[in-house]
This record gives structure tokens, C-alpha cells and sequence, in this order.
């Protein structure tokens, strides 16, 4: 009986122990839920839009195009992340203004 | 005594963690939903696994499923998009693996998919590139 006792104090310690714990490291949490969220909508469909604009054949100053071949390898990387994909498109937008 | 002590809490802390992320990923999967950033619901939980697909952290249930929950028939295409998103994202898979997952699986009402995560997130090859 004591045995069962001590068990149970230890596993219910073990637990408050671990909660705190969690707690703590939530506030370090590094995934981005949200944007995994997001990317499963819509990380393809504006994948699909950057890479049309940033085609390198499109371009024919070849500064632009150094500048397009470069920023179309980066969306390809990013192609699941709708985060760094919208990051990349102010950046193309600003671009394609100046 | 210690020893088992020492397994009890350990076992106790992974069920925590794995609980902990699954919770999470359907809070936010929810929050998606109701605020119109997704149009499908998805929900998240721990499922037996592929033994095939064993690496060296795999622990017992080692399936994380995500279940489509507003579709009858998901298509390859559409599953294969969804499990790239997570398994692209190198931080959310060497965690998943971490704690013992080793299958991603996505279901829905007919339809079932599943994925290899050490095939995408090879641990030791990112220990190597980190060492160097």
C-alpha cells in the first residue's frame, strides 16, 4: 500500500513537474502552426502565381534576368511555405515597380 | 526502484509532449478554419504507424494522422500537397520525429495516405551539416 503510494505521489510530482516545464517552453516555440495552417491552402496556388511572374524566359535586360533566375529558385524552394512565399512576393512586386 | 521510476517518467513526459503537439496542431487547425484562412477542418492524433517505416526514436503509435474531416475522397495530388507542407518544414518533421512519430498519415472519409518522414528528414545527415 505505502508502495502504491509513493508511486502515485511520484508520477502525480512527475506531472505537475512536466507541465511547468511545457509551459516554459512553449513561450521558446519556434514552429509556426498558423503558417503551416495557411500553406496548405494556399502555399501551391501562390507558388503557381510567383512562378509565372518570375520566369527568367520573360525577361529579356539581363540584369532582370539574373534577378528573376535567382528569385524563381527561391520560390521553388519555399514552394510549401506560405510565409517566406509572401515575403518573396512583396519583394518581386517592389521589383517589378522600380 | 530508481530505474523504473526513471522509465515511468520518461514515458510519462513523452506522452505529454506528443499531447501537447497534437492539441496544438488542432487548436490552430480550428482557429484556421473558423477564420476562413482554410476551407478544409483537419484534425490531428496519434496513430499505430507503419512498421516499415521504423527509425532509430520510433516509439510505440508512432502514426501521426491528420484526418480530413470535410472530405469524403481526398486525391493524391491534393494528400501529397498536404504532406509536403509538413514534411518540407524541417523543424515541425525533427520534431514529430523526436518524439517518436515515423509515419505521417492523411485520411480521409474512403481515402488513406501515408509517408515515410525519415525518408524527407534524414536526422543524421542534418547532425553532420550542423557539426561541419
Amino acid at each position: 500500500m505505502k508502495l502504491i503510494i509513493k508511486i502515485a505521489r511520484y508520477v502525480y510530482h512527475t506531472i505537475k513537474r512536466l507541465e511547468k516545464k511545457r509551459k516554459l517552453n512553449l513561450k521558446k516555440e519556434t514552429i509556426d502552426f498558423d503558417n503551416i495552417q495557411q500553406s496548405f491552402n494556399n502555399a501551391t496556388r501562390l507558388h503557381r502565381e510567383l512562378i509565372v511572374v518570375t520566369h527568367p524566359d520573360r525577361f529579356t535586360d539581363e540584369k532582370q534576368k539574373v534577378f528573376a533566375t535567382d528569385i524563381s529558385a527561391q520560390v521553388n524552394t519555399n514552394k510549401y511555405n506560405y510565409k517566406e512565399l509572401i515575403k518573396l512576393q512583396t519583394i518581386i512586386n517592389n521589383h517589378l515597380k522600380n | 526502484m530508481n530505474r523504473y521510476f526513471r522509465f515511468l517518467a520518461d514515458f510519462i513526459s513523452d506522452v505529454l509532449e506528443r499531447r501537447d503537439l497534437v492539441s496544438r496542431f488542432n487548436e490552430s487547425a480550428k482557429h484556421a478554419y473558423y477564420s476562413g484562412n482554410t476551407n478544409r477542418l483537419l484534425k490531428a492524433h496519434t496513430s499505430t504507424g507503419k512498421r516499415l517505416y521504423k527509425h532509430s526514436m520510433s516509439r510505440l503509435r508512432s502514426g501521426f494522422r491528420i484526418r480530413v474531416m470535410d472530405v469524403d475522397v481526398l486525391k493524391q495530388p491534393d494528400a501529397t500537397e498536404m504532406a509536403m507542407v509538413i514534411l518540407e518544414n524541417g523543424a515541425f518533421t525533427r520534431q514529430l520525429m523526436a518524439i517518436g512519430y515515423d509515419s505521417l498519415e492523411i485520411e480521409s472519409g474512403y481515402s488513406f495516405y501515408d509517408w515515410q518522414m525519415s525518408k524527407y528528414q534524414d536526422l543524421q545527415k542534418f547532425a553532420l551539416s550542423n557539426n561541419n
